[in-house]
């Protein structure tokens, strides 16, 4: 008996290890990453290049939403496209107390600039009084700090997010309607800008569009389905939905197709991931529209961070300097002009 | 052993079975509630979406049940659905088939350790099982990479969404997986083995169980159940994804609580978890249909789980009693 069990148990583990092994990491139909740019400076650099490298510091508060992976993919291919880059990416692992012992690392290590997606803006801002002190030019990317202890922010733009749909979804429904929302995480300002957004907008300009319901699915497909199902069953007629994330839009487009809802109503989402991207395109599919809060900005983040380290400005622009703040436009894309901006789809 | 099995076997086996349906009771009244609060909650296509949308964590909560009679606990039930949902994905475009039996071995891999590190290494089975749940999930993101992933096939999509006799396949995994659970607990030796483990370790040591075979077995099957269930919320988003089972830990823990279950071990029932997993879903319902802010919800949820246990344990019975003691 005891040996019976013990020969299936090896054979579980051994089979377990050897399928990881076989199959290695990553997933077969996303793009391969990028390997970490650690230093570029090891092999053939060229002559050309400048005296000595730009180090940038890239604090990020964790990976583990398809948005976030993401930021650290881009800001990992945006440091490989220069050879006088050489970028250190820490991971916060979710709470402002390892990212706050991150940056004070990276300080420590010596950085020319450091770009920061805090987890928190409030917790992480007094590190970066820290690093104003350093003498450390700041990025601050998408979540704000407290304070203007940065040197240049820029981020999304989440208020604007909720105008677009609003604009968008009255547009289409020619003023009259009813409409669910499905939110992010409650009580984070992410999802309240972009809830605001979208009920001001409404009210001023289109006040016949009614929203019947708003729940929170906290940026999870699996919640997203459940509360949809929920939602349908209690709304009779629908005309829209309002989904304030891309990835949580699997779980909505199940939820509906299930109802079989999928030719009385259309979603739309926010983010830009390609895999909404792809259902815009195909123009049957209920999902019709996505609002662009695209992780490009943190690619974007380490250019700006070496334009600071070689004290330029911003190629087209006048000015000496980059700009004090960036805000990304919440572009509306739709089947139209969806081909125009599927190499940015995360 | 088989002596003492019997001997085990007291009272009236209907009585039991009865005491055991109180918790249906609770899930009734309930019910009663939600339907005078809003007209869509009775309609056959909420309740059987009810049933639906509980059945990856009601097949969670059956192998939670085994654990906790054994005065176990299992953390790493939620971290296990994800990895098993990623390692499908992962798995998935060389065959669906390959897919599925991947899915069942990494949650039995997953059962496997916990009750290794629980019996051989002697760990608490909170430490052991919470540790479980940082590395089942640390893998989940590592393998995936943070991304969600798009089943092809229509093996999935069938798992998810496919009727059997117009039965949601789902459904019919629950209440099977229940069935055999009850069975199994209810009328064999095994099961009451299990029962034995939890009331008293040490006396089912000198009665000649084998207590930590028995306790090994109970974290098998919890971690085998947590892969069922992850094929079944994976098949219904038809998206491998590492954000799945997000606190399944507590609401199944909480289930097997409602229904009756004595964390202490040695005492509880699958019917009663059943029970207590109806109610969660009744209660996320409602409070979707009725549209409650998202703020007040955890607040009313809390509260049901709260004067749930209280009713079914009889804990409200003399409490004025002990409540006047507590200041004399």
């Amino acid at each position: 008996m005891k040996t019976v069990v013990g020969f299936v148990l090896g054979f579980v583990v051994g089979g377990l290890v050897f399928y990881f092994a076989l199959s290695g990491r990553g997933n077969p139909t996303g793009p391969t990453a990028p390997p970490p740019v650690q230093s570029c400076n090891l092999a053939g650099s060229p002559p050309a290049a400048p005296t000595r490298k730009v180090r940038i510091g890239f604090s990020s508060p964790g990976a583990d939403h398809g948005w976030l992976a993401a930021i650290a993919t881009n800001a990992r291919k945006a440091a490989a496209k220069f050879p006088d880059v050489e970028l250190s990416l820490t991971d916060g692992l979710n709470t402002s107390a390892k990212q706050m012992a991150d940056v004070e690392d990276l300080l420590q290590r010596g950085i020319d600039v450091l770009v920061m997606l805090p987890h928190s803006g409030e917790a992480l801002t007094p590190v970066a009084a820290k690093v104003r002190k350093a003498g450390v030019p700041l990025i601050n990317l998408d979540r704000r700090i407290a304070s203007e202890d940065f040197y240049c922010y820029i981020g999304g733009d989440n208020y604007g997010i909720g105008v677009a749909a609003a604009r968008y979804i009255g547009k289409r429904l020619n003023g009259q309607g009813n409409v669910i929302e499905i939110a992010g995480l409650a009580g984070i300002s992410v999802t309240r800008d972009r809830t605001k957004g979208f009920r001001d907008t409404l009210a001023k300009e289109y006040p016949g569009i009614r929203v019947l319901a708003s729940q929170p699915a906290d940026f999870l497909a699996e919640k997203a389905l459940t509360v949809t199902e929920n939602l349908l069953q209690a709304h009779p007629k629908v005309d829209a939905i309002y989904s304030h994330d891309d990835d949580m839009n699997v779980g909505v487009l199940q939820a509906v197709k299930a109802a079989k809802r999928d030719k009385d109503l259309f979603i739309t989402g926010a983010g830009g991931s390609r895999w909404a991207m792809e259902q815009i395109k195909k123009g049957d599919s209920p999902i019709q529209a996505t609002f662009l809060y695209n992780p490009s900005m943190a690619g974007s983040a380490v250019d700006l961070a070496r334009l600071v380290a070689l004290h330029r400005g911003m190629q087209d622009l006048w000015e000496k300097e980059i700009p004090r703040e960036i805000k990304l436009r919440a572009t509306t894309v739709t089947r139209e002009n969806v081909d125009n901006f599927l190499e940015l789809g995360y | 052993m088989d002596r003492i099995a019997s001997k085990m076997e007291i009272g009236p086996g209907l009585l039991r079975f009865l005491a055991e349906l109180k918790i249906f009771l609770v899930l009734f009244a309930l019910m009663g509630v939600a339907a005078l609060l809003s007209p869509s909650f009775l309609h056959p296509d909420n309740l059987f979406n009810i049933l639906l949308q509980q059945a990856s964590i009601g097949v969670v909560a059956v192998g939670m049940t085994f654990v906790i009679l054994t005065g176990g606990i299992d953390l790493s039930v939620g971290g296990a659905v994800a990895l098993v949902s990623v390692v499908m994905a992962g798995a998935v475009f060389r065959s669906p088939a390959i897919a599925l039996l991947l899915g069942v071995i990494t949650g039995c891999a997953v059962g496997l350790v916990n009750g290794l590190l629980v019996t051989v290494g002697t760990l608490s089975p909170f430490i052991a099982t919470l540790a479980m749940m940082a590395v089942t999930k640390g893998c989940a993101l590592w393998y995936s990479d943070g991304r969600q992933t798009v089943m092809p096939g229509d093996v999935f999509q069938y798992v998810g969404s496919g009727t059997v006799f117009g039965v949601p396949f789902p459904v019919v995994v629950l209440g099977g997986a229940t069935v055999l659970a009850w069975l199994v607990l209810r009328f064999t030796v095994y099961g009451r083995h299990v029962y034995a483990v939890g009331s008293n370790a040490r006396a089912s040591r000198a009665a000649g169980i084998e207590v930590p075979r028995v306790t090994l077995s109970v974290y098998v099957i919890s971690g085998i159940l947590a892969g069922i269930a992850s094929i079944l919320i994976t098949g219904r988003l038809n998206t491998g994804s590492p954000k799945l089972g997000e606190l399944y830990e507590l609401d199944a823990i909480a289930a097997v609580i409602i229904g009756g279950a004595s964390l202490f071990g040695g005492r509880g029932s699958v019917v009663g978890t059943i029970g207590g997993v109806l109610i969660l879903g009744v209660i996320n319902n409602i409070l979707n249909l009725l549209g409650i802010s998202a703020y007040s919800q955890h607040v009313a949820k809390g509260v049901v789980i709260a004067l749930a246990v209280l009713i079914q344990s009889g804990g409200y019975r003399n409490a004025l009693g002990r409540f006047i003691r507590l200041w004399r």
